[in-house]
């Protein structure tokens, strides 16, 4: 960990992204730490040691500290006697409910045994008691798989824990993880030691992705102890059980000592209804871009093909492969089509080369165009006639609102909130559709949308026109840097938040909800109630709460 | 024990005891009726005969069996009636029936039964025989009744047991299992759809990558048979893979066969190298 840092109004909390990798979670945090030159703030990036910290992202001058927490690094602790087996023990089972069936309580209880005791590595994974009582739970979790396999998950993500319940914590007003993960545990291990507010944002549903990550790994071994039976809970348990239990019960801890929890849409909060999230703390706060910025960009009226532009890194979760077999199914209704690749390739460059090859052997070479990285994206969105997205994953892509702001339509898959985008939702104030939305992996379709549009002048005009709408009336980054600044003014000094629980339309006079009244009455009942649980971390001393 | 020998002697063996009781039991026949032999001496000799070839066949049988105790129960009981009703010909008559199953006990015994079961053509005759009995109804396999295909469970599951049989298609894909794959895709659940999308792009990159590599290897080494035929054989895979739309299937078998066309036309073929039928 590094980094000592100065005191900071927000401390955003990110697993695997921002500063170091670029991605559209990474780019909407530099794009909120921006909007907000007012506030200052602190970021707390999640990594492992393998992975290569060298920033992506030039930090923002209201940043005033960076620290990293190394997730297969912990520290090593006090040595253990003989006389601490049972307090190991008992550790070791608070690690397991952790990782199988906590809501919060045992979390809680592993940071203070930790606190108390000083121990770490050297008595939690490296003595003999530990050992005894790994044998244990693997033979109450994993009885008929392989100890060697169960050995090695289980010391990633107890030392993982530990990583975080030791992590050193910036002075800060409130904590915002962007995820639940990891990102949420170290946000509710905030929570719990310096009991300040704690906000955990959602983009795409971490249990989700964790579990489709699982499902296609290569890089767990599952010896097919679990057999083939779907749905049999009786079935004996595999090695991929354990990992998804723990991802789903980070997302539990996270959720159970988060004050508010958002999300941008509304069909996210189903998964994190299901996954035990509250509904007191919900809260809705869709994606902003800088729509003036974006409605400003002239259209080129110079003579050009109908052209088609994706934008998004080259990686298969993008799908680039379904868009360019697509165009070459496009090029048979519209001829003279272009399609242009905007996106950086270095990410997956065997996949990369792969798309550039299938483009030579669909004998695209003429029609297709891989730019790469651009300065100015909205030069080129000036020269389109349509947008497409093909990815298989996505939550409220940004590329597709600043190309909405310009005027463009769209066709998309069905992930995330693009149906949303495209076609509205209950109570959207603009009504109409913006576009297509189609099947993802479907490159047919993919093709006969866009020939659609780009075959009917007026039809594409008429969803330009209501992208542009939706996008300035919804998505405005004025209106969502307010939500979130009023959100953690509403949370740390008792300012009424403006964000609104299951619809986009701002309500200024919603008051918060009955945890964050009662952390503002905390806070109104006198600055030495907040600060007392705080007296024993001296780096505290120059609170802010109550100011 | 070499199969061959042992068998060889379990032939040969009671033909010539035959014989041999044959023989001697004329001899003594023909001195009891020229009363040469008094009547008590030849029924002790006959069944004194008879007992002694009763133990020959009962305890090599006993060494052979399974170590049942009904199987050396049953050795015994034979070989007595026989020797009680036919004398030592009725002895070596239960000898001859119980010689088959002290050769099979043996043949497990010595360890001949794996290199049987390594057979493939064996195995699949097996195989084949319980799937006749199957269709005849005659082979119930218990609570199959029970098991659901993955095309119920993507049509009618939980959501968890969608994701689950989507994790089982994307670690052990067939091309059998497209269907399910292609319904999971329009599930009404966004997660599913993820995953079956997820699912369909790995299949689709797993193919790709594999093409580029060996694309690459065949340009590098025009001449090389071998991996043109590699190549050719990577389109062929990837357009029976029921993964691709009629019309991109059809490009991948021009590329196999303009591959496979490559591979005839080499200047250096390659002798392990031939054409797939």
């Amino acid at each position: 960990m590094t980094g000592a840092a100065p005191q900071s109004d927000v401390c955003l909390i990110v697993e695997g992204g921002y500063p170091y990798i670029v991605g559209g979670v990474a780019s909407w945090m530099d794009a909120l730490i921006r909007a907000s030159p007012g506030l200052k703030f602190h970021i707390i990036a999640i990594s492992i040691g393998s992975q290569p910290r060298v920033k992506k992202f030039v930090l923002p001058e209201n940043v005033v500290g960076l620290t990293d927490v190394i997730l297969d690094s912990c520290p090593i602790g006090r040595t253990a006697s003989a006389r601490d087996a049972h307090t190991i023990s008992q550790a070791v089972q608070l690690i397991q409910t952790v990782l199988s069936g906590d809501v919060g309580t045992s979390f809680e209880k592993l940071i203070d045994l930790v606190r108390q005791t000083g121990f770490g590595q050297s008595a939690l994974l490296d003595s003999r008691a530990a050992w005894t009582a790994m044998e244990r739970v693997y033979k109450e979790v994993l009885p008929d798989g392989p100890l060697i396999d169960f050995f090695w998950s289980w010391r990633f993500l107890a030392r993982s824990l530990l990583a975080i319940v030791s992590a050193q914590l910036p002075d800060t007003r409130v904590f915002h993880a962007v995820s639940t993960g990891y990102a949420g545990l170290v946000g509710a291990y905030a929570k719990h030691i310096t009991k300040r507010p704690y906000v955990v944002t959602e983009h795409g549903i971490y249990t989700n992705e964790r579990r489709i990550e699982l499902s296609v790994s290569e890089w767990i071994y599952d010896a097919g102890t679990g057999g083939f039976s779907i749905g049999d809970s009786n079935r004996p348990a595999r090695l991929s059980d354990l990992w998804l239990a723990a991802f789903i019960n980070f997302s539990r801890v996270s959720y159970a000592l988060a004050d508010v929890i958002t999300t941008q849409y509304g069909a996210n909060q189903d998964y994190q209804r299901a996954d035990g999230a509250p509904e007191d703390k919900f809260r809705i706060i869709p994606n902003g871009i800088d729509v003036d910025l974006y409605a400003n960009v002239r259209r080129s009226t110079d003579p050009r093909p109908p052209t088609v532009l994706m934008i998004g890194r080259i990686v298969p979760i993008k799908d680039t492969r379904t868009f360019i077999v697509a165009v070459s199914l496009l090029k048979e209704l519209v001829p003279n089509v272009s399609a242009i690749l905007i996106g950086p390739e270095e990410e997956d460059p065997a996949y990369a080369e792969g798309c550039r090859a299938l483009v030579a052997q669909l004998g695209l070479s003429e029609t297709v165009q891989f730019l790469g990285r651009v300065p100015d994206v909205a030069e080129y969105l000036g020269r389109a006639d349509v947008i497409a997205l093909t990815s298989i994953s996505e939550a409220q892509p940004i590329a597709l609102l600043e190309a909405s702001a310009t005027g463009l339509p769209a066709v998309t898959t069905d992930v995330g909130s693009c149906r949303d985008i495209i076609e509205g939702f209950a109570g959207d104030p603009v009504v109409g559709h913006g576009g297509i939305v189609v099947d993802a992996c479907n490159p047919k379709t993919t093709a006969q949308a866009l020939a659609t549009i780009l075959l009917d002048d007026e039809l594409r005009a008429e969803m330009g026109r209501v992208m542009r709408e939706r996008v300035t009336h919804l998505y405005n980054k004025e209106r969502i840097t307010k939500l979130y600044e009023n959100l953690y003014a509403s949370l740390a000094d008792n300012t009424q938040t403006e964000a609104v629980q299951g619809t986009y339309q701002p309500d200024p006079g919603k008051t918060p909800s009955s945890k964050v009244r009662g952390f503002a009455d905390r806070i109104r009942a006198g600055r030495s109630a907040v600060l007392a649980p705080l007296r024993p971390f001296a780096r505290f001393r120059g609170d802010r709460a109550g100011a | 024990m070499p199969d061959e020998i042992r068998t060889g002697t379990s032939s040969a063996y009671p033909i010539g005891l035959v014989l041999g009781l044959l023989f001697f039991e004329s001899v003594l026949f023909l001195l009891f009726t020229t009363t040469r032999l008094d009547a008590w001496l030849y029924l002790t000799i006959h069944l004194s005969l008879c007992a002694m070839i009763a133990g020959i066949g009962f305890l090599p049988g006993r060494r052979f069996s399974s170590g049942n105790l009904h199987d050396k129960a049953a050795i015994g009981i034979q070989i007595s009636l026989w020797a009680v009703f036919a004398g030592p010909f009725g002895a070596v008559m239960g000898l001859i029936l119980i010689w088959p199953q002290r050769s099979d006990a043996a043949h497990d015994h010595l360890g001949f039964k794996d290199e049987d079961e390594s057979d493939s053509d064996s195995n699949l005759a097996r195989l084949d025989n319980l799937h006749g009995l199957m269709l005849d109804r005659r082979l119930r396999i218990q609570n199959a009744h029970c098991s659901r295909s993955l095309l119920d469970v993507v049509f009618e599951g939980t959501r968890n047991d969608k994701l689950e049989a989507l994790s089982l298609i994307s670690k052990r894909f067939t091309p059998s299992l497209v269907p399910a794959l292609r319904r999971s895709l329009e599930d009404r659940d966004g997660s599913v759809r993820v995953l079956a999308a997820t699912v369909l792009a790995q299949q689709h990159n797993m193919h790709t990558k594999r093409l580029g590599a060996l694309q690459a290897k065949a340009n590098a080494a025009p001449a090389s048979a071998d991996d043109w035929t590699r190549l050719g054989q990577a389109h062929l895979d990837y357009a029976q893979s029921g993964l691709l739309e009629t019309s991109r299937a059809n490009v991948e078998l021009n590329q196999a066969r303009a591959a496979f066309e490559h591979v005839e036309h080499t200047a250096d073929p390659d002798p392990s190298a031939r054409r797939p039928t």
